[in-house]
């Protein structure tokens, strides 16, 4: 039951990741003059991504499976209530970094 | 031919001298069992030839395991025995005594533990007057010097403590938070029997009232952390066009100066338009009315939002 209940808190990478979410799309969508736009618009943007994918690939993964091997992540518990409720933005920004999340972390 | 008696003896000493530590004290099936499984041991070391076999064999056999537990049963057994010989009680509460001696001498290394330290010394003084251990035990229920124990005083202070944070980090939901926290504590010893509330009850209680605040919480966070970086934006924006910022850390290259006004021209070209992305998250996150108002052009930056403005001249 408790590694249940373990497996179940791992939802919550879902939201410690937002701040990563919001750099990488503000950095994506801020207009800068032409000479920066490689650098700001997306060497920085792929340098947070490779990064996200990295510790989920070498740190989280690895980890999580020591409790249970068969462990993915299950994007349906985000809506579930007592996940859903810790999210203070609406559903259609919940939805758009789902797949943020999916490309942040390589899933 | 055998596996090396050196080495065998350095594995086996320490069960043989486990063995010969309780010959002669007991005499039950555990102590048969010891016997019988170091003998086991014995047996399969002049057998093998092979170390590796050998230790492989004893760990797929659990032979050092059923040795260990059966150490255990026998050792259970005599301190039973030890402890049961009429003057059970008398133990039971000197060890009681010490135990808490102990525990004062360890809360006095830290500090901030003077009143759990008081009801402590309170059992210690009860349990010297001269009375028989049930009688300890009856009058420390009676005046409730075990829910002293629990941490009456400590968990109600541990609460006052989470107010004065809250607000001294000006965290108006914390504060309200903690405040029920409080509220429902109080209420809670003012019907329980020495004063004290259930410690599960209490954690109950506690658990639901921060489920309730845990979204507002974490919206006001979430608010908190959007802004914090809007106006990190706007001050890293207007000091790049100080005297100081070729020699400030947060622009300074080390390799060369070309690298170091390379720096100040990306904060003072595309900070504005970051900023403007991260209005546009803010908006998006919560919808709020108002808007930031940037005229980086002009020299000067003013800040609106809502009743809450900056006005930033550089």
């Amino acid at each position: 039951m408790n590694i249940e209940i373990s497996m179940d808190l791992m939802t919550d990478y879902f939201y410690n990741d937002f701040s990563s979410l919001e750099e990488i799309e503000v950095y994506r969508s801020a207009e800068v003059p032409e000479e920066w736009q490689n650098e700001i618009n997306h060497q920085y943007p792929q340098k947070m991504i490779s990064l996200g994918r990295e510790s989920w690939l070498k740190d989280v993964i690895p980890s999580v499976h020591e409790w249970d091997p068969e462990w993915k992540f299950n994007f349906e518990l985000i809506w579930q209530d007592r996940h859903r409720r810790l999210i203070p933005v609406h559903d259609e920004v919940v939805t758009k970094r789902i797949e943020q999340f999916k490309e942040y972390r390589g899933i | 031919m055998p596996i090396d008696e050196n080495i065998v003896n350095s594995i086996l000493d320490t069960y043989r001298s486990m063995l010969k530590e309780v010959e002669g004290k007991a005499n039950d099936e555990s102590f048969e069992k010891m016997k019988i499984t170091l003998q086991r041991i014995e047996d399969l070391a002049r057998e093998m030839d092979d170390l590796s076999a050998y230790t492989a064999k004893l760990t797929t056999e659990n032979l050092f395991i059923e040795f260990s537990n059966a150490y255990s049963n026998v050792m259970s057994t005599l301190m039973k025995k030890k402890y049961s010989n009429g003057v059970g009680d008398d133990i039971l509460l000197q060890k009681t005594l010490n135990a808490y001696k102990d525990a004062v001498e360890t809360l006095k290394d830290n500090a901030g533990n003077e009143k759990l330290i008081e009801s402590i010394e309170d059992l210690i003084t009860l349990g010297n007057t001269n009375i028989s251990y049930p009688v300890f035990l009856r009058i420390a229920e009676e005046k409730g010097l075990n829910k002293a124990l629990e941490g009456k005083i400590v968990v109600r202070d541990a609460i006052l403590h989470d107010v004065e944070f809250a607000k001294f980090m000006h965290l108006p939901l914390e504060i309200e938070m903690h405040n029920k926290i409080l509220e429902k504590y109080d209420n809670l010893a003012s019907k329980a029997a020495f004063g004290v509330p259930d410690s599960f009850e209490f954690a109950l209680n506690r658990q639901k009232i921060e489920w309730i605040y845990k979204p507002e919480i974490n919206r006001w966070y979430m608010i908190i952390r959007i802004w914090e970086k809007i106006l990190e934006n706007v001050y890293d924006w207007l000091d790049s066009f100080g005297n100081f910022a070729p020699h400030d850390d947060r622009w300074l290259d080390m390799r060369d100066r070309s690298y170091t006004l390379k720096n100040i021209k990306r904060t003072q070209e595309c900070n504005p338009g970051i900023l403007k992305a991260r209005e546009n998250l803010f908006y998006e996150y919560f919808q709020l009315n108002g808007k930031i108002y940037l005229n980086m052009k002009h020299s000067s930056t003013s800040i609106m939002h809502g009743g809450y403005g900056i006005l930033m001249k550089h």
